[in-house]
């Protein structure tokens, strides 16, 4: 348009959010950008991004990444090389910025300044956002922000990055930004590395800085020291930790009965007003059998999944997270981990997936390689399915010592099993690697504020998309893959016996069988165990399907509880839950390994030993049971 | 490229995993030997000259530990030999011991006694 010798419209500028960790950068981005978010796919490259739309006053579009929080451009942490990389022109052509957002916490410039030091000296055009500028006010801390631009020579806007009248100033900065006319400006020369005496000279400005515009007061004690004081005590913090985690498990479980059973009732509606209207035949029992009794049984726990995820992101949010971590520090530190491994660990519950992804953020690769290692050992959600039912079938929903009830203290203690057993496998890896020095920790604690609403709901809708996208995709497919090999081939004329036996999926369940005979697992078990392979939740899904389709009468969704509660032994039962504990089945969580460690040897080394594990606790738990049952 | 990045990582940690410096001769006190609420001015970090791992340094340079800062244990872990979480200017960061060793400070008067 500009030149006659390209059609092709205006590029778009692209902006790069840049800061130290926790300065409120991600609640900016989410401001900025609202909705129009993608985060990076799992199946994607190494590096995970983050980018949104800002779109602005005049419908103009603006494409806006959020970098991972660093604290220098001297990477020493895998999130720290990707930002550097970005920033320096080290990347794919259209990753490169046009333009960057310096978010500086303006409670915290003391530390934040440093940074804009260093990005200044790349020569990007930049502005610095003086972001939680409402909490500095409240705290009596006046920045001079006219001056400071004066004295750094790049323009300066207040932001409040948890509410949309808080950042006008950026946004309408945005908006007024030139097109590039070429995408992505020259790579930035990295320059020579940094020495203390280099990081000194830096600290020396950014004093004489904060002197001039009003910051250099230090606060004596804060109200997050006071927070601390009994949240760090050394009694108090770890039973408060203790307690925190107890409630959040009993949440899961007590607050989401309500909408798992709405979610039963309307599945189960659905498909008798389908049974009503359709002629028997093959497409029915597709629909009812294989579609909506697979699907119905896995959507029923998304409540569950949501409340899980919506205590971490509140616990991650309001700071509470690493000060976890700090307490933790030193139990993880005897099996040679670090507290750093905790926030990893603890996404794990959620998924492995993330939480493999998040183990980033641990500068060290033994450290990282043994947290990866034993993430899948975490209680992930998809797990939960498995344990809810079974739990749900056995155990009765009884009040143990007052106000507990029986069903949460079992998910507790299956919770705390899995936790026994990966500090059990990272003390036996510790052992392989002994003779390994102490590692360092450097973790921040950040002052506490409340967990901002929209950031909550945006994080939380985007896990239940992942989740959504799970079932109507990968587990929708095997569901029906798995109907199909449980109604072909059909039984011969005159069978006596349900259906399914005469299938494909029951001749591979007689073969299972036998191999897990010996830990008392069922053919519908091990026939439910192979479509589990692709995500374990599907496991519930198939029981569904095997169990609907071998049960005589029309029940579909929700009849499963009963069903087992009937046919299955109380060891056998166990054993299942023991099993599910090392769960070695999720093709992902091995697809995410391989990805992380680029190496196929860690996916197959996890793989076997979880096998293993899961085999050997399966064995012991339904030997032992069997014997107390007689 | 992620092993090669593990690679460099590694290299980059062999470094700080050096056996501890002799900390007798350098100046100052251990920040690990504050008192939780003392205020103190770092005069010192440990580096390579003094045997230590020149990583560490680099690495709480970073992060804001540099001579001339405030510097204020806000707790200690429960249990023994556990980690710090130590104040630095306006931020507040966890080490464990051996990293808060190689932080040489000069204790203040205390505001609040």
């Amino acid at each position: 348009m500009m030149d006659g010798l390209s059609a092709a419209p205006a590029l778009s500028p692209l902006v790069a959010l840049v800061g130290n960790p926790n300065c409120g950068k991600t609640a900016l981005f989410n401001v900025l950008t609202g909705s129009r978010q993608k985060v990076a796919n799992y199946a994607g490259v190494t590096v995970e991004r983050k980018e949104g739309t800002f779109v602005g006053a005049g419908g103009r579009r603006i494409r806006i990444l959020d970098l991972p929080g660093a604290y220098s451009l001297d990477p020493l942490t895998p999130d720290e090389q990707v930002t550097a990389d970005v920033l320096m022109g080290r990347t794919a052509l259209k990753d490169r910025p046009d333009f960057v957002v310096c978010v500086t916490d303006a409670t915290n410039l003391r530390q934040n300044l440093r940074l804009v030091l260093s990005l200044k000296r790349l020569g990007l055009p930049m502005v610095i956002a003086l972001n939680m500028s409402d909490i500095a006010k409240r705290k009596g801390i006046n920045i001079d922000a006219a001056r400071l631009s004066k004295e750094l020579q790049v323009p300066v806007v207040e932001t409040v990055g948890v509410k949309p009248s808080g950042v006008k100033d950026l946004m309408r900065l945005l908006d007024e930004l030139p097109a590039p006319a070429v995408r992505g400006p020259a790579a930035a020369a990295a320059g020579p590395v940094r020495t203390e005496a280099d990081i000194e000279r830096d600290q020396a400005r950014v004093r004489n800085i904060l002197r001039l515009v009003g910051a250099d007061r230090i606060e004596g004690v804060t109200f997050s020291d006071r927070i601390d004081a009994i949240v760090l005590h050394p009694v108090a913090g770890p039973l408060i930790l203790a307690v925190t985690l107890f409630l959040v498990f009993q949440a899961v479980f007590a607050w989401a009965q309500l909408p798992m059973d709405a979610i039963k009732l309307g599945v189960n509606a659905l498909s008798n007003a389908i049974a009503g209207m359709l002629p028997q035949s093959l497409f029915k029992s597709l629909l009812l059998d294989g579609v909506l009794a697979g699907i119905g049984s896995v959507l029923v726990f998304l409540p569950q999944i949501i409340i899980l995820f919506f205590f971490i992101l509140v616990l991650e949010e309001s700071g509470y997270l690493p000060r976890a971590a700090f307490m933790l520090d030193r139990i993880m530190g005897s099996v040679g981990l670090s507290g750093r491994s905790f926030i990893p660990l603890l996404s794990s519950f959620a998924c492995a997936i993330p939480g493999i992804m998040a183990t980033r953020t641990i500068q060290n690769p033994r450290d990282r390689l043994t947290t990866i290692m034993i993430a899948p050992l975490m209680t992930c959600s998809a797990r939960l399915p498995v344990y809810a039912l079974i739990i749900g079938a056995f155990i009765p929903n009884r009040e143990v010592w007052g106000a507990l009830r029986l069903q949460g203290l079992v998910l507790f203690v299956l919770y705390l099993l899995s936790v026994v057993s990966a500090m059990a496998v990272a003390y036996v890896l510790k052992r392989v690697r002994r003779g390994s020095p102490p590692q360092p920790l450097m973790l921040e604690l950040p002052a506490y504020h409340w967990p901002n609403l929209r950031s909550l709901a945006i994080g939380l809708w985007q896990r239940v998309e992942i989740f959504l996208t799970r079932v109507g995709t990968i587990i929708l497919a095997l569901m029906v893959i798995l109907w199909a090999l449980s109604s072909f081939p059909a039984p011969p004329a005159g069978a006596t016996g349900p259906a399914i036996q005469y299938s494909v999926a029951g001749h591979i369940g007689a073969w299972l069988a036998v191999l897990f005979a010996p830990i008392g697992f069922n053919w519908q078990i091990s026939i439910a165990l192979v479509p589990g392979l692709a995500a374990r939740e599907v496991a519930v899904g198939a029981l569904g399907t095997v169990y609907a389709l071998s049960a005589t009468g029309n029940d579909v969704a929700g009849a499963l509880t009963p069903l087992i509660a009937h046919s299955w032994s109380l060891p056998t039962a166990l054993s299942l839950l023991a099993w599910y504990v090392f769960a070695p089945q999720c093709l992902s969580t091995l697809a995410t390994v391989k990805r992380e460690t680029n190496s196929w040897r860690y996916p197959l080394i996890m793989a076997g030993y979880l096998f293993g594990l899961a085999y050997l606790g399966s064995f012991i738990t339904y030997r032992i049971a069997l014997s107390l049952t007689g | 490229m992620v092993m090669g990045t593990i690679l460099m990582y590694s290299q980059a940690m062999a470094a700080v995993l050096k056996p501890w410096v002799d900390t007798g001769s350098l100046p100052g006190v251990s920040l690990a030997d504050l008192e939780p609420g003392a205020i103190a001015r770092v005069v010192h970090i440990a580096t390579a000259q003094d045997g230590a791992s020149a990583e560490l340094a680099l690495r709480l340079a970073e992060l804001g530990f540099l001579p001339g800062e405030q510097v204020r244990i806000v707790a200690r872990g429960f249990l023994s030999r556990g980690p710090l979480a130590v104040r630095v200017g306006t931020g507040t960061f966890a080490l464990r011991r051996f990293e808060a060793a190689a932080i040489r400070v000069a204790p203040e008067p205390s505001l609040h006694g």
